[in-house]
């Protein structure tokens, strides 16, 4: 490495380039200004134009390269700016500074500037100090070996001729293989590492001896590489350093690690050479191939000329030969073609056993697929064997006369593969002869006449069928004309517009005995059905064809004399007959309906007289529930209005037995009169009580049933019994447990079960002591309760008046002889039932039973 | 026995009207009996003989049914001032349902059967008055 020295007055050749290099290179921006100063005032410097900016200043001022304007009217406010440079450049000191700037496009950006008066030049450097994001982006001189530590750049700063390391970036250190304390203040090249030194000193052999900077790319050095490894590239700035002077203080060196990138592009150089190679070996063979293909089109040119003229010469001796045989071959074909082209089966047999020995395509058609030529009729066409046709073909051939057949009926098989088909054939079979004229084969032909013979065969069955259709229509003409005949429907077809009989059935003739009909209009053989509008409808059904039905129509036939017969009832149909759409008459039906509708007639009368019967029977109902209402009323009002008299003649009587004296009561029959009156008296109350319990049986509808507790019921009456039981000595026996409750009106259940246990109790017996017994037993729809006494008893005739009104069976006891006539009538009302069981000096069972 | 001050009789029927009086009036219930032959001659009389009358009856004796106005209009016209209420027994010889139904709401102190006797006087006396016959006049 050689020492610095102090740079050469003028450039040398080779250092402008080297300049230019250097400037475009360049991270840090470098601005040539020169000073401008005020008009008439030399010695007052005001502002600085630029010379140019190399594309880092550019870049980093957001300037072209040679600005126009002027440093303050690029920076009008940034007078800190221009002072620093006026004051750099009047001192003659290198200066720094710190500028804030804010381009019109772009970041704004801060800016330390490094500025050096050269002669009437000034110099000024800009590197980026980070965006102006405020006072922390600013970086301090301080903070520069932090900047350096972070480096990515291999960096070092050297002092002195004899090159001391004042700092080092760590990626140099690496460079290196040494540490900061190692190299820090000491001779670089002695401080290193043998390899190390050995290795930076081959990378800087290019530095000039001059002291000028050194700027090398992807210079191959193993600095930093492990011995045996490939070298690595780098590229290399060597910055001598001067002081204000220009006297030389040191050199700045920076390597770039740019091994990968070379070898990157090293390998895609020799990749693309290596294709190349390969691309050249391709166009080599190719040219080969096409050298080859040239030669083989010139060998097919040639050969396909000798094919031409060998064509040629064989087609003039095929000409020559086909010209030669022509003659011969038109006689052949014109034979062969009649015997191919003819419609007609032919074959040709040959010898006794019918060898096949010519056959046309009209003959192998019907056997397809089949080699015939050459073999025996019977091998070859065995279907023919079971045919008449064979016996004749043998025949011919063995007495030697031809054969006829018309319309000969085959089964043979054109398809093949299908079932055998019915054909027929026109044929003649002929003898061949030989010189010696004896037969020696068969000559056959055969035309296939099927479509005329199927044809013959239709129009005959045709004829049969219309011949069959003819009788079976005359049949039914037959068949109709019976039914017409016999139908006990009157049926006539009146003919053309006067509508005259043309047909009428004898049902039809049956309607007017005696009558002509045929060939006379309506209104000529029955007048009567003009007056009852019959004439006038079928007149209207033939002009109009509107089919009318008459139901149920009333008409009176007249006998000759003109007596009218009974009038009948029927059912009626004109329609229209037509033939071609024509109109021509007028069909008549009709059906006497008379029976149906008087049957009906008869069923509506019944029907109306039972809705009259019920219409009687409902205002006879009315008039009884009136009466019943009536009678109610009589009954309150009798025994109201017969009561008072009666007890004020009772009363009056009392007075009278009073006021008489004494002796006069006693005297004649005046005792027995005053006793006859008041047992006249008590017989009229007594029928009048009778008339009132009645009064109030008429009530009995009115009261609603309810849940009745049944043992709390018969434990009240027996209370009110009490006394009368007592009397009796009787013992009533109560067992109610299967129904506690029975749904009926409560009085009248009270009334029931007391009239029950009252006449138990008056109809005793008074030969033992009484036992009554109540129970209660719950039944399917109903509940049943039995008073069952050991009294007296009933005769059955007495049984049968028991429930009568008025009826008292005994008279050794008081009664109105209504209790058990209530006591039913209570219990018919609720649709239940009371019945007895008696036995006289036994007792009676009374059952009650009252539904669900 | 305190004898009642009078017995107002209602009845169209004169003959019960008199044997009621006579039953009466020999019993030795009352000194009066007042008679009408309705209702309406019912009410002119408890007007005449009114509270300040010597002759204010005690208890009235009703028939139920009567021309001109019956017993139960007479109750419904009774129930109206200035009318003060005696003592009211309905006198009948069968009731009716409809007729029990309508005299339920209507101030009558009892029912009783006719004809009259002394037991049924005597009852009366002793329910509706406190009092009662001598027993010389029950044998």
């Amino acid at each position: 490495m050689p020492a610095p020295t102090t740079p050469p007055p003028t450039a040398q050749p080779g250092f402008d380039e080297l300049l230019e290099t250097l400037l475009a290179a360049s991270d840090t921006g470098l601005a040539h200004l020169k000073p401008v100063y005020a008009a008439g005032q030399p010695e007052e410097l005001v502002d600085f134009t630029y010379e140019r900016l190399n594309p880092a200043a550019q870049r980093l001022l957001g300037l072209p390269a040679h600005p126009q304007a002027s440093y303050r009217a690029q920076a009008p406010a940034d007078a800190a700016g221009l002072a620093f440079l006026r004051e750099t450049f009047l001192s003659g000191q290198a200066g720094h500074h710190t500028l804030a700037g804010h381009p019109a496009a772009g970041q704004p950006y801060t800016l330390r500037v490094a500025a050096q008066r050269v002669g009437p030049h000034l110099v000024a450097s800009f590197a980026s100090a980070g965006p102006a994001a405020g006072a922390a982006a600013h970086l301090l001189p301080s903070e520069w070996p932090s900047l350096l530590a972070q480096a990515p750049v291999a960096i070092t700063v050297l002092r002195g001729p004899q090159h001391l390391v004042e700092l080092a970036s760590p990626a140099m250190y690496a460079l290196w293989h040494t540490t900061r304390e190692q190299m820090v203040g000491r001779p670089l090249l002695a401080a290193l590492p043998p390899a190390a030194s050995h290795e930076l000193a081959l990378l800087l052999q290019a530095v000039p001896a001059t002291g000028a900077p050194y700027l090398g790319r992807e210079v191959p050095s193993g600095l930093g590489r492990p011995a045996g490894q490939a070298p690595g590239y780098f590229d290399v700035v060597y910055q001598p350093l001067h002081n204000a002077q220009g006297q030389p203080t040191g050199a700045v060196l920076v390597l770039t690690d740019v091994s990968e990138q070379v070898r990157g592009r090293l390998c895609t150089q020799h990749l693309n050479q290596e294709l190349r190679r390969v691309n050249e070996q391709l166009h080599a063979a190719n040219e080969e191939l096409r050298a080859n293909n040239q030669t083989l089109a010139d060998t097919q040119l040639l050969l396909r000329q000798l094919n031409q003229e060998l064509e040629a010469r064989v087609a003039q001796g095929v000409r020559e030969a086909l010209a030669a045989e022509a003659e011969a071959e038109r006689q052949q074909r014109q034979l062969a073609r009649f015997f191919q082209q003819s419609p007609a089966a032919i074959c040709v047999l040959d010898g006794p056993d019918l060898v096949y020995e010519l056959v046309n395509p009209g003959y192998q058609q019907f056997f397809p697929g089949r080699v015939l030529v050459g073999r025996p009729l019977r091998e070859a066409a065995p279907e023919l064997l079971a045919q008449p046709t064979y016996e004749w073909l043998r025949q011919v051939y063995e007495t030697g006369t031809s054969h006829e057949g018309h319309e000969v009926r085959l089964l043979v098989n054109p398809t093949g593969d299908a079932l055998p088909q019915e054909r027929y054939f026109n044929c003649v079979y002929q003898p061949r002869h030989d010189e010696q004229g004896r037969t020696d084969g068969v000559l056959a032909f055969a035309l296939d006449v099927t479509a005329q013979v199927l044809a013959q065969q239709r129009v005959e069955a045709l004829q049969a069928e219309a011949q069959a259709e003819a009788a079976r229509r005359a049949q039914e003409r037959e068949t109709s004309y019976q039914v017409f005949e016999q139908t006990p429907a009157a049926v006539a077809l009146m003919w053309g517009p006067e509508q005259r009989f043309e047909y009428a059935n004898p049902a039809f003739g049956q309607l007017f005995p005696g009558r002509a009909l045929r060939h006379r209009t309506l209104a000529e053989a029955v007048p009567e059905a003009v007056a009852q509008g019959l004439v006038a409808r079928l007149d209207q059904v033939y002009r109009t064809g509107e089919t009318f039905v008459g139901t149920e129509v009333q008409f009176t036939p007249q006998l000759p004399d003109g007596q009218p017969l009974r009038t009948g009832f029927y059912n009626l149909t004109y329609q229209a007959y037509r033939e071609n759409d024509r109109i021509l008459g007028v069909l008549v039906f009709c059906y006497e309906v008379t029976e149906q509708v008087r049957a009906r007639q008869a069923m509506q009368n019944s029907a109306q007289q039972a809705l009259d019967l019920a219409q009687d029977l409902r205002t006879t109902n009315e008039q009884l529930r009136r009466t019943n209402v009536d009678l109610d009323n009589f009954i309150y009002t009798a025994s109201h209005d017969l009561k008072a008299p009666i007890a004020n003649i009772e009363g009056l009587l009392l007075l009278l037995r009073e006021q008489l004296p004494a002796e006069a009561r006693q005297a004649g029959l005046v005792p027995r009169v005053l006793g006859m009156m008041q047992g006249a008296i008590e017989r009229f109350q007594l029928t009048i009580a009778q008339l009132t319990d009645l009064a109030k049986l008429q009530q009995a509808h009115t009261q609603p049933a309810e849940e009745v507790n049944l043992p709390a019921l018969v434990e009240a009456v027996r209370l009110d019994l009490a006394a009368l039981l007592d009397e009796a000595h009787a013992e009533l026996r109560v067992s109610l447990d299967s129904c506690a409750t029975i749904s009926f009106a409560p009085q009248h259940l009270r009334s029931i079960i007391y009239n029950l246990l009252t006449n138990a109790i008056k109809y005793r017996s008074p030969h033992r002591p009484l036992a009554i017994d109540l129970r209660c037993l719950a039944q399917p729809g109903s509940t049943v309760l039995e008073v069952q006494d050991n009294g007296l008893g009933l005769t059955a005739d007495q049984q049968g008046k028991l429930f009568g009104m008025f009826r008292r069976l005994h008279d050794h006891v008081p009664g109105s002889g209504m209790g058990l006539y209530m006591v039913k009538r209570i219990v018919e009302n609720a649709g239940g039932t009371i019945v007895v069981h008696s036995q006289l000096d036994e007792g009676s069972t009374f059952t009650v039973s009252f539904p669900n | 026995m305190q004898k009642l001050t009078s017995i107002l009789l209602v009845d169209d029927d004169p003959t019960t009207n008199f044997l009621h009086e006579q039953l009466l009036l020999s019993l030795g219930v009352t000194e009066t009996c007042l008679v009408a032959e309705n209702g309406a001659e019912a009410l002119t009389l408890l007007a005449d003989y009114s509270e300040t009358s010597d002759l204010c009856p005690d208890l009235v004796l009703l028939d139920v049914h009567m021309p001109v106005m019956d017993g139960i209009d007479f109750l419904e016209a009774y129930l109206q001032p200035p009318y003060p209420p005696p003592v009211v027994i309905v006198l009948t010889t069968s009731v009716h349902a409809r007729d029990q139904a309508r005299m339920a709401s209507l101030p009558v102190a009892d029912w009783v059967n006719k004809p009259l006797t002394r037991a049924k006087v005597n009852d009366i006396l002793r329910q509706h008055f406190q009092r009662q016959l001598p027993a010389e006049q029950l044998a």
